[in-house]
C-alpha cells in the first residue's frame, strides 16, 4: 500500500537529525501514529501533520551525536575549519577588513532596529491597550489639534456615545511640596479621575487600585517619589503637603497608593496624581465649563466599534450641547492610544512626541547600511573564492564531490558570518550605554533578543550565506579539475562579472541615497537653527510667575527688575516664549462677510514688549505710554492676522474679539512662537487689565551678555522679596532648542549611521578595486609592456566602473530626492530640496570611485612589469 | 528531592503504562490518553515524558522483537518499576488523604 506512506522528505529529515539509538523506536511510532492519523482525520491532513510530529520529536536528547555522522565528512568539517582559518592568515588585512565592515554592519542595524522596537512598544504594555483611545479636541474650521480637551466631555458624552465603557481624565498642575522647610516645585503633578488607576495598566505597588483615587485629598505617588520625600516606599497613610500654584491654594495630601515608576516607553509620565475630587473646592464649576481646555481624556471603545459611525455621532453632540452651528468649530478625534507616541506632531500639547518619518528614515538607513555590509562582503568573499580554484581542482582530483565542495564553501562562510553576528552583538551590548545617553532612552541588553530582532538577524544570516556561498559552491564547481590545474583557466571569472556589476550598482546606489539624505537633513536642522523667528532670542530670558497671587505684584517687580545692573529691557507679557499659545478668542473683523468662525490667539504683553524681545513692525505704530487709549482700545495684530482680514491697510480699522472692539494700530512680523513644525497662526497683541486668564504672567528680559552671573543674582534677590518659592527663568535660545532637542539628537544620530554606511561602501568598493587591478596585474603589465600609457590603463578600468556609477545616480538621486521631499512636508518652514546637494552627493562618490580605481590601478601600472610577468 | 518529582502529564503517562501491561510504548500510551482523557498529545511529548521517567527509574524499557508491523521495526517497550509503583501510589494517597479533609462545600 504505497499510498499511505508518511511523506518521505519529513522521514529524510528525520534521519537527518534523530541519534541511530533513537531512530527505529521512534520512526516506527511515527508511522504507526501516522497509519492512525490516516483513519481519523484524512491523508492530507495526516501527511500534513507528519511533517509536525517530526519537527517536534526534535529534542536534545535525540539528536545524533558529532561522531555518528559519517566519518569521511567529520573528518572534512575539521579540515575545511582548518584551510578557512589559513586562508584568514594567508590574506589577513584583507579578510580582517571585510569581517569587520560585516560586523560594524550588522552592529548599526541591531541597534537601529531595537531603537525603532523601542518606539514601536510605546504604551503597548496596558491591557486592552487597542481598545484604548485619546479625545483629541479639533477645530475643524481651523484645523487645530490639542490633547487638552473640555471637562463637560465627561459627564455629556456617555448619552451620545454609549460605545464608550469607560472614561478617565487627567489634568496637570505645577505644585509646591513643602517639606523640611524646603519648597520643591513638581511638574509631574496631575488631578485624575477615580476609575484612572483602574483604567490604565501602571503597576500598583501597595494601595487598592480601585480605591486610591476615590477620596478628596488623596494623592498616589511614584516610588522614586516616595523614596525622594519618605526614603521609603511604604508610605500609604502618610501625609504629603503641597501647594496648587494655579490656584494659589494648599493642601494636605494623604497617600493612598504608591505605584512603580511610569515606564519610559509610555507617553503618560507623571510623579503624582491628586484624586480628582478634591478640585472641585479650587476650581469650583469646572465640570461644566465648556471654555476650559485643560484635562487630557482617555475612552475604552469595544475591540469591533464602528468609528464612522461614531465619528457620525460627533457634530450632533456639539449642535445638542453647545448651540447651533457649534460643529463648526468643534470636533472630536478619538486617537488610538498605541499611536499617540508616533501619531501626534500635528497635536499640541505637551507630551514628548515621535516622529513617524524619522523612525521612517532610520529605517531605510539601517537597511542600506546592512544592504552595503552584505554586499561588501558577498563580494569580497566570492571574488577571493575565486582564486581558489586551484584547491577545488586539487580537491576533485583526490575524489572529492561536487556535493562536498559546496559543502566546504557554506562551512567556511557560514563560520565566518556566525563570528561577526557574535561580534556584533556583543559589542552591541558594549555601545548600548553610550548609545541610550545619545538617544535619550532606556534600553537593555536584553532588547536585543527580541523576536523580531532575532528574526531579522536568522534572516540576515540566511540572505548572506546564501549569496557570499552560492556562488563559489556553485561556479567553482563547474570547472573541470584538469583544467584548472592545467593553469588554462586562471580563475573563473567570466560570464559572471555582471553578478558583481550590479553589486557595485547597488552600492553605488546607497552610498549616493546617503550623502544625499545626510545633506539634505543636515540642511534642513540648519535651516531650523538659523531660521529669523521675527525676533531676537540672543540673551533674552524669560521669568515664569505662576502663581496667581504674585501677578497683581507683577509690575511692581517689572520696575525693580529693571534697576538690577545688567536689564537692558524688561517686559511682561501674557504668554512664555517658546509657547504654544492656547489662550483664544472669537474673532471678527471690519468688512468681515461670511458666518465662517475664526479664532485669534491673544498675547498680553506692556509697552516695551516689541522692543525687549527686538520685533518690527511692518505697518503703523508701537503702543505708547504717552496716549491713554494705548492701554485699553487698541491692538498689534501680527501679519497672519492681517492676511485673514484681506486688508489693505489697517488706518482707523478695528476688530472684534468675543464681545470687545480694538482698533488695530500696528502690524508686527510673523512671530514664531512655537518650534517651526507648527504654522504661525493670527495673533493679537495688546495691553490686557490684570485679573483675566490672559492677563500677563511672564517677564521677558534682554539682558547685557556681560557679568551675566550678577544680573542673575540681583534678579534673584529681586524674586525672593516677592516670593518663597525657588527663583525659575529660562533661557529664551535654549527653550527653542529644546523644542527640538529629540530631533537635533536624532538627527546626528542618523548623520551617524548614514556615515557608517558611506564608509562601508567606500571600504566595498576598494576592496573590490583592488582585488580586480591585482587579478588583471598581468594585463596591465603586457598593455604597459606594449606601449599603453597610465591613463589609457586607467581608462580601459574606470569606464565600465563610470558606466555602472552613471546608471545608479540615475537609479538613487530620484529615490531620494521623493523620500526626503516626503520627510521636509513634516516642516511648516522647509528648505527645498535643491538639485546642488545632488551635484555634491555625486561628486563625492565620483571623487571616491576615482581615487579608489585611480590609486589601485595606478600601483599596478607604475610598478616595474617584470614584477607581475615573471611568475609564469 | 530534584529528579524524582512527578509531573502532571508524567503522572498521566506513568498510570497509562501501568495499565498497558506489556504493550506500553508511545504510540499505545498515547491513543490511551487520548481515549480516556480526550487531550489531543503529541506523540513526542510522550515519548519525552517515557525518556524521562526512563532516567528517574520509574520506568524500565526493552526492545519488543521483530514483527510485521511497521515494517519490520522495533519497539521500546515499557514497563513499570517497583519505584514507579510507589510512587504513583504515594500521589494516590496524599490525593486521598487532602481530600479526605475537603470541608463539606455547597455551591
Amino acid at each position: 500500500m504505497k499510498s499511505v506512506q508518511p511523506p518521505r522528505l519529513a522521514d529524510r529529515f528525520l534521519k537527518f537529525y534523530c541519534s541511530s539509538q533513537y531512530f527505529e523506536e521512534v520512526q516506527g511510532d511515527l508511522h504507526e501514529w501516522f497509519a492512525m492519523r490516516v483513519e481519523e482525520k484524512g491523508l492530507v491532513r495526516a501527511r500534513i501533520l507528519y511533517y509536525y510530529d517530526v519537527i517536534t520529536y526534535i529534542r536534545g536528547f535525540r539528536l545524533k551525536r558529532i561522531n555518528e555522522m559519517e566519518g569521511n565528512n567529520r573528518m572534512l568539517l575539521v579540515n575545511y575549519i582548518k584551510v578557512a582559518s589559513r586562508q584568514f592568515k594567508k590574506n589577513f588585512w584583507y579578510s580582517t577588513l571585510n569581517a569587520l565592515g560585516l560586523t560594524v554592519g550588522i552592529l548599526s542595524a541591531l541597534l537601529i532596529s531595537i531603537y525603532i522596537l523601542d518606539e514601536l512598544s510605546f504604551d503597548r504594555f496596558h491591557k486592552d491597550s487597542e481598545s484604548i483611545y485619546r479625545l483629541v479636541n479639533y477645530n475643524p474650521s481651523g484645523g487645530d489639534k490639542s490633547d487638552a480637551t473640555p471637562s463637560p466631555w465627561k459627564a455629556n458624552m456617555k448619552s451620545t456615545f454609549p460605545e464608550i465603557s469607560e472614561h478617565t481624565r487627567l489634568g496637570q498642575d505645577v505644585v509646591l511640596i513643602k517639606q523640611d522647610e524646603q519648597n520643591t516645585l513638581e511638574a509631574g503633578f496631575y488631578w485624575a479621575d477615580d476609575n484612572f488607576m483602574s483604567f490604565f495598566g501602571f503597576e500598583v505597588l501597595s494601595g487598592d487600585r480601585k480605591q486610591m483615587l476615590l477620596e478628596p485629598n488623596s494623592v498616589v505617588v511614584t516610588k522614586s517619589k516616595a523614596l525622594r520625600y519618605f526614603g521609603d516606599v511604604d508610605v500609604v497613610g502618610r501625609t504629603l503637603p503641597i501647594r496648587v500654584y494655579d490656584g494659589n491654594k494648599d493642601f494636605l495630601m494623604k497617600i493612598t497608593g504608591v505605584i512603580e515608576d511610569v515606564p519610559d516607553n509610555s507617553h503618560l509620565q507623571f510623579d503624582f496624581l491628586g484624586s480628582m475630587s478634591s478640585t472641585t473646592e479650587m476650581y469650583g464649576k469646572f465640570e461644566q465649563w465648556w471654555g476650559l481646555n485643560w484635562l487630557r481624556s482617555y475612552v475604552k471603545l469595544p475591540n469591533d466599534v464602528d468609528m464612522e459611525a461614531l465619528l457620525k455621532k460627533v457634530p450632533d453632540f456639539f449642535e445638542r450641547h453647545r448651540g447651533e452651528g457649534a460643529s463648526q468649530y468643534n470636533g472630536i478625534i478619538f486617537q488610538p492610544l498605541i499611536d499617540i507616541r508616533l501619531g501626534s506632531t500635528d497635536i499640541g500639547g505637551s507630551t514628548v512626541k515621535g516622529n513617524k518619518d524619522f523612525i521612517f528614515l532610520f529605517g531605510c538607513v539601517a537597511i542600506m547600511v546592512l544592504l552595503a555590509a552584505s554586499i561588501n562582503y558577498v563580494n569580497l568573499t566570492t571574488a577571493k573564492s575565486s582564486l581558489r580554484g586551484k584547491e577545488v581542482g586539487m580537491r576533485k582530483v583526490f575524489g572529492s564531490s561536487r556535493k562536498q565542495i559546496a559543502r566546504q564553501f557554506y562551512v567556511e562562510c557560514s563560520f565566518q558570518i556566525l563570528v561577526a553576528l557574535v561580534l556584533a552583538v556583543g559589542f552591541a551590548m558594549l555601545l548600548l550605554p553610550a548609545f541610550n545617553s545619545i538617544v535619550d532612552k532606556d534600553m537593555i541588553p536584553q532588547d536585543f533578543f527580541q523576536t523580531p530582532v532575532l528574526v531579522v538577524m536568522g534572516s540576515v544570516y540566511l540572505f548572506i550565506l546564501l549569496l557570499a556561498g552560492f556562488y563559489p559552491a556553485l561556479v567553482m564547481n563547474r570547472f573541470r579539475p584538469v583544467d584548472v590545474i592545467r593553469g588554462s583557466i586562471s580563475g573563473p571569472m567570466g560570464g559572471k562579472s555582471w553578478l558583481r556589476r550590479l553589486q557595485v550598482l547597488v552600492q553605488f546606489s546607497i552610498a549616493a541615497f546617503l550623502i544625499s539624505s545626510t545633506l539634505i537633513v543636515m540642511n534642513q536642522m540648519r535651516h531650523i537653527n538659523q531660521f529669523d523667528k521675527g525676533f531676537n532670542t540672543q540673551q533674552l530670558i524669560n521669568i515664569n510667575v505662576d502663581d496667581r497671587s504674585m501677578q497683581k505684584d507683577l509690575m511692581l517687580m517689572k520696575q525693580q527688575m529693571s534697576q538690577v545692573a545688567g536689564v537692558k529691557h524688561i517686559s511682561a507679557s501674557g504668554e512664555a516664549l517658546p509657547s504654544a499659545m492656547n489662550f483664544t478668542m472669537g474673532f471678527r473683523w471690519e468688512g468681515k462677510n461670511d458666518d465662517a468662525k475664526y479664532d485669534i490667539r491673544i498675547v498680553a504683553i506692556d509697552y516695551d514688549y516689541l522692543k525687549t524681545i527686538e520685533a518690527n513692525l511692518t505697518i503703523g505704530r508701537n503702543l505708547s505710554e504717552k496716549l491713554s487709549t494705548d492701554s485699553s482700545q487698541v491692538c498689534i495684530i501680527n501679519e497672519a492676522a492681517l492676511r485673514k482680514t484681506g486688508w489693505e491697510s489697517i488706518d482707523g480699522k478695528k476688530i472684534h474679539l468675543d464681545n470687545s472692539e480694538r482698533e488695530v494700530v500696528g502690524v508686527v512680523e510673523n512671530l514664531h512662537y512655537n518650534s517651526l513644525h507648527a504654522a504661525v497662526d493670527p495673533v493679537v497683541y495688546m495691553i490686557v487689565a490684570p485679573g483675566s486668564r490672559a492677563s500677563a504672567d511672564n517677564l521677558i528680559l534682554k539682558l547685557e551678555t556681560a557679568n551675566l552671573a550678577n544680573t542673575l543674582s540681583g534678579l534673584d534677590d529681586v524674586w525672593k522679596s516677592f516670593s518663597d518659592q525657588p527663583f525659575d527663568f529660562s533661557f529664551v535660545d535654549k527653550s527653542f532648542a529644546e523644542l527640538y532637542g529629540d530631533e537635533n539628537k536624532f538627527v546626528k544620530v542618523v548623520i551617524g549611521f548614514a556615515l557608517v554606511g558611506i564608509f562601508l561602501t567606500v571600504l566595498g568598493l576598494v576592496g573590490l578595486v583592488s582585488f580586480m587591478a591585482e587579478k588583471h596585474a598581468k594585463e596591465i603589465s603586457i598593455r604597459k609592456v606594449l606601449g599603453a600609457g597610465k591613463m589609457e590603463v586607467f581608462s580601459k578600468f574606470g569606464a565600465p566602473f563610470f558606466l555602472i556609477f552613471l546608471i545608479s545616480m540615475v537609479l538613487a538621486l530620484p529615490v531620494s530626492y521623493l523620500l526626503m521631499d516626503k520627510w521636509l512636508q513634516n516642516f511648516a518652514f522647509s528648505v527645498k530640496v535643491s538639485w546642488p546637494v545632488f551635484l555634491i552627493a555625486s561628486g563625492v562618490s565620483l571623487f571616491i570611485t576615482l581615487l579608489s580605481i585611480g590609486s589601485q590601478t595606478l600601483k599596478v601600472a607604475t610598478s616595474n612589469p617584470v614584477k607581475y610577468l615573471s611568475d609564469q | 528531592m530534584k529528579g524524582t518529582h512527578l509531573g502532571e502529564f508524567e503522572e498521566l503517562v506513568l498510570l497509562t503504562c501501568a495499565l498497558l501491561v506489556n504493550s506500553a510504548y508511545s504510540v499505545t500510551v498515547g491513543a490511551k490518553i487520548k481515549e480516556q482523557t480526550g487531550r489531543s498529545i503529541t506523540l513526542s511529548t510522550v515519548h519525552t515524558a517515557l525518556f524521562r521517567l526512563e532516567k528517574k527509574g520509574f520506568l524500565e524499557s526493552y526492545m519488543g522483537g521483530t514483527t510485521g508491523e511497521r515494517g519490520g521495526r522495533r519497539k521500546r517497550l515499557y514497563r513499570i518499576t517497583a519505584s514507579g509503583f510507589e510512587t504513583l501510589n504515594q500521589a494516590k494517597e496524599m490525593r486521598s488523604r487532602m481530600w479526605s479533609l475537603m470541608p463539606d462545600y455547597k455551591f
